[in-house]
């Protein structure tokens, strides 16, 4: 088990590290990051009440405190210009997130991801501030694909494979705002299942009229 | 009459070099000879005797060594810098790597390699007898002797140096070849060692004598519980230790308290 969780982590870096590379930037992206250490905890299955989130400073997960359920433990240690990740236990880390494999990637590609850790499928111990500076990391990681294929293919074809892929990104963007338009105006206008934002407010104000009258009535009846 | 722990007659100045019974003034010297001759084709032939394996086990033994930035690390028979590299890559700047070795052509080929990674301010090149390390005492926060300490004529000499300059709170690794844990296992490691090592010794290095040494020297060393003990002896306040590969090789962690 020891040494395949030692190739799991070769392999992972071996896997990350050339993608996270193609961002020129990288070496001082993680430079802030640099002997911090980030543990992800993979479930097996959801944990209910999991570990109060803290974000003090010298709260350290420790390695040695793995849980039943627990399939895969990984460390993520920024290096210069890498990424470090080990999946024995070895090494304390300065924060550690916990949940289920799904409930991970969510957290992970979430803009916000507030309500996902306010949900407490994803635990967190440790320093969040940490947390924040890898997430930073991969808001700011801005991978040049097109400069990586123009090595393989030339520039021309990577170009154009670059066009089709911002198009694609383009489209698919505007098609998923129209499509929840769309089904936004059915419910409201159509199906009538849900009422239009306008006619709340007009009934709110109609509301907020009555009361004023009848406030009005109350006070010209007790004079 | 003085007995190390195999055995051997150190009053009678005799001890093991391989299966051969050797002066122990004569052993050093014996040894020097077969690192000279294989330094050249270390990595190679580690590769093609543990099919890549000894990636793993190193691997495992840096990931269990759990560095941090800043901390002083001192690799004992370090050769050709393997265990050095990875760990003068998580040091930083504010730490520092010994790369320590008895022989010199061994201690060239890792200066190359730390040289062309561009890590030789991190890492400082020592040749030294592990039974005398020039070090003052509580110095290094980790220690790692890879598949170095069989090779070492006076081990319970060399762990006792390597606890006196540990700092407390620290540990030492030893990362060696030992006693597998199962006799099919045990057999089939035995004729892969006698048979077809040293055949691959003398096709890829040209030097079948070489490579038996090696083979017989891993049989000579103590087995799991004796190299415990051992430490325990030279001062560790507790030892604990890894098999791997069924126990074809085995770490050993002990503590400085």
């Amino acid at each position: 088990m020891r040494l395949l969780k030692a190739a799991i982590g070769m392999m992972l870096e071996g896997i990350i590290n050339p993608v996270l590379r193609l961002d020129p930037e990288l070496k001082y992206l993680l430079e802030p990051l640099i002997d911090q250490r980030l543990a992800v905890v993979i479930h097996t299955s959801p944990k209910s009440h999991p570990k109060t989130a803290t974000s003090s400073p010298n709260c350290h997960p420790r390695a040695s405190e793995a849980r039943a359920g627990d399939l895969l433990r990984l460390v993520f240690c920024a290096e210069e210009g890498r990424l470090r990740i080990s999946a024995n236990d070895y090494a304390d880390a300065d924060v550690e997130l916990s949940g289920t494999l799904v409930d991970l990637l969510r957290l992970a590609f979430s803009e916000n991801p507030q309500p996902i850790l306010a949900q407490k499928s994803v635990s967190l111990v440790g320093n969040t501030n940490v947390l924040q500076g890898y997430q930073k990391l991969m808001q700011q990681l801005d991978l040049d694909w097109e400069g990586h294929l123009s090595a393989i293919i030339g520039p021309i074809a990577a170009h154009e494979i670059g066009e089709l892929a911002r198009k694609a990104k383009s489209f698919h963007k505007s098609s998923s705002q129209e499509t929840c338009q769309d089904i936004t105006e059915y419910l409201q206008e159509e199906a009538r299942l849900i009422p239009p934002r306008e006619e709340v407010e007009d009934f709110y104000q109609d509301i907020a009229q009555l009361q004023q009258d009848v406030e009005r009535f109350e006070a010209k009846f007790k004079a | 009459m003085k007995m190390d722990k195999k055995g051997a007659d150190v009053g009678s100045e005799k001890t093991h070099f391989g299966y051969q019974d050797v002066s122990w003034d004569k052993k050093q010297g014996l040894v020097n000879e077969v690192f000279d001759s294989v330094a050249g084709n270390y990595d190679l032939m580690n590769d093609l005797m543990s099919a890549g394996m000894h990636r793993l086990w190193k691997r495992f033994v840096v990931d269990m060594a759990a560095v941090r930035r800043g901390y002083k690390i001192l690799d004992l028979a370090g050769g050709t810098g393997d265990l050095t590299q990875a760990f003068a890559k998580q040091v930083g700047d504010d730490g520092r790597v010994v790369l320590a070795d008895i022989n010199p052509h061994m201690l060239a080929e890792g200066q190359k390699r730390v040289d062309a990674k561009g890590l030789f301010n991190r890492v400082d090149i020592c040749q030294l007898n592990a039974e005398s390390l020039p070090f003052p005492d509580n110095h290094f926060d980790r220690m790692t002797i890879g598949f170095g300490l069989r090779n070492v004529r006076d081990k319970q000499k060399a762990l006792g140096e390597m606890h006196r300059v540990l700092k407390p709170g620290g540990f030492m690794m030893v990362l060696e070849f030992s006693k597998p844990t199962t006799k099919p296992l045990a057999k089939i490691y035995d004729l892969y060692s006698f048979s077809l090592l040293p055949k691959i010794g003398k096709v890829v290095a040209k030097d079948e004598d070489s490579y038996r040494y090696l083979a017989e020297s891993i049989r000579k060393h103590p087995d799991q519980e004796t190299l415990k003990n051992m430490m325990l002896e030279a001062g560790c306040s507790s030892v604990d230790y890894h098999n791997l590969t069924g126990g074809i090789v085995a770490v050993h962690r002990g503590f400085k308290a």
